[in-house]
């Protein structure tokens, strides 16, 4: 068995912690604003989350490698700066090269600089922690966000419209199906119920898994 | 004080970098964007035109049309922007009519808010379709829950079902905008 570094060992534990213990919208419920907005469709989920990813990345690399600079009074405004600069790159990327999907997801790319998320890991993590782990943890919790975002897409799409990513899944009355587009998905009532639902199974199986875990761990002590 | 001087100079160094860097990406994204803009512009124009091949673009009293060209760089109808309140937000058209502003030759959907799923449909094949040819020589109506066998009267639409907000803003922003172009237009 191949014996893993301890430097390794630890970036893997940071990047994995974004995907499912640490996972930002089921678990550590940041972000909350744009995962409830855009979701409607599994490519604004996927779009978003991309988006995000690319802000939290960027930030977190930035802020960490420069982390002495910032004075403790003013690194809230630092770092906010910092992100809002990297979210109008974004803003500027998406008009300039998807004007449809920058026009969907309309006033919620800007939003992106006040997403708890990427504040909270610049506060927690990369401020604090050298360049290496910033990034992993930036991109465990990126793509943990954007799995999220993509979850709730497809599940609000597939029974708001019946399509995911816009293709068809489920067969229209209209077109001589059996499908009555449930609308309310599409919109922010629909969002909560979902959320809401996807939350309380993973803290069911969370807890299982916990439960399971500490049951071995007995029997192994034995 | 020399920590708040501190403060000031980090702070300010951080807001220059930034500040430099996004005017460095600006210039390479704002050509880029009005290109995007422009060929969205072009395609309603071309979508709600069929026949134009060009178009040249005239301003008459503050009004700006655009004026489509056929192969034969004859007049192929105007086209021009209508904007208005709908249901959830501002709606944005772009209309075709013919050259004789008779009848109506395309609708396109450039911006709307509306409810997914009801007043979203004015965005539907079905809702712009109607307007394909659509008479304007008497103000454009519409009617709800029209029983099928009876007829359409001319320059009517069918209002979308549980959307009848979003219907009537359509119809009314049409019909102020066209009559301020045929008021425009037919002074010169």
């Amino acid at each position: 068995m191949v014996r893993i570094g301890m430097k390794e060992n630890v970036l893997v534990k940071d990047t994995l912690k974004g995907l499912w213990d640490e996972n930002p919208v089921f678990r550590q419920l940041l972000g909350m604003c744009p995962t409830l907005a855009v979701t409607n469709a599994a490519i604004f989920g996927l779009s978003m989350g991309l988006a995000t990813s690319f802000v939290l990345l960027c930030s977190s690399f930035i802020i960490s490698i420069f982390r002495k600079v910032f004075l403790h009074e003013v690194r809230t405004a630092s770092f906010v700066v910092i992100i809002a600069t990297f979210v109008t790159i974004v803003d500027l990327f998406l008009k300039g090269n998807y004007p449809e999907i920058s026009k969907a997801l309309g006033p919620y790319i800007p939003l992106i600089v006040v997403n708890c998320l990427i504040l909270a890991r610049q506060e927690a993590f990369a401020s604090k922690k050298p360049v290496l782990r910033a990034i992993a943890d930036a991109l465990g919790m990126g793509i943990g966000f954007t799995i999220a975002l993509i979850m709730l897409g497809s599940i609000r799409e597939l029974l708001g419209s019946g399509t995911v990513f816009g293709f068809r899944i489920l067969s229209l009355i209209a077109k001589g199906g059996w499908f009555r587009p449930w609308g309310i998905m599409l919109l922010p009532a629909g969002a909560f119920l979902t959320l809401g639902t996807m939350i309380g199974i993973i803290n069911i199986l969370s807890e299982k898994n916990s439960k399971n875990r500490s049951v071995v761990e007995e029997r192994r002590q034995h | 004080m020399q920590r708040t001087l501190k403060m000031v100079l980090v702070l300010t160094i951080i807001g220059i970098v930034s500040g430099l860097s996004l005017a460095l990406v600006y210039r390479f994204a704002d050509p880029l964007i009005r290109f995007q803009q422009l060929k969205r512009l072009k395609r309603a124009i071309f979508t709600v035109l069929p026949e134009a091949k060009d178009y040249r673009k005239e301003i008459k009293d503050g009004i700006t049309i655009y004026r489509g060209l056929n192969s034969k760089n004859k007049p192929a109808g105007i086209a021009f922007e209508v904007k208005g309140p709908g249901f959830q937000g501002p709606i944005v058209l772009m209309v075709g009519v013919d050259n004789s502003l008779s009848k109506l030759l395309g609708m396109e959907v450039l911006e709307s808010v509306e409810t997914p799923g009801l007043g979203g449909k004015i965005t539907s094949k079905e809702f712009k379709d109607q307007f394909k040819g659509l008479s304007i020589k008497q103000k454009i109506t519409y009617v709800k829950n029209r029983n099928p066998s009876t007829p359409k009267k001319p320059g009517q639409i069918d209002a979308i079902t549980g959307a009848t907000i979003s219907s009537k803003s359509v119809v009314n922003m049409l019909n102020n905008k066209i009559s301020l172009i045929t008021k425009v237009l037919k002074q010169n």
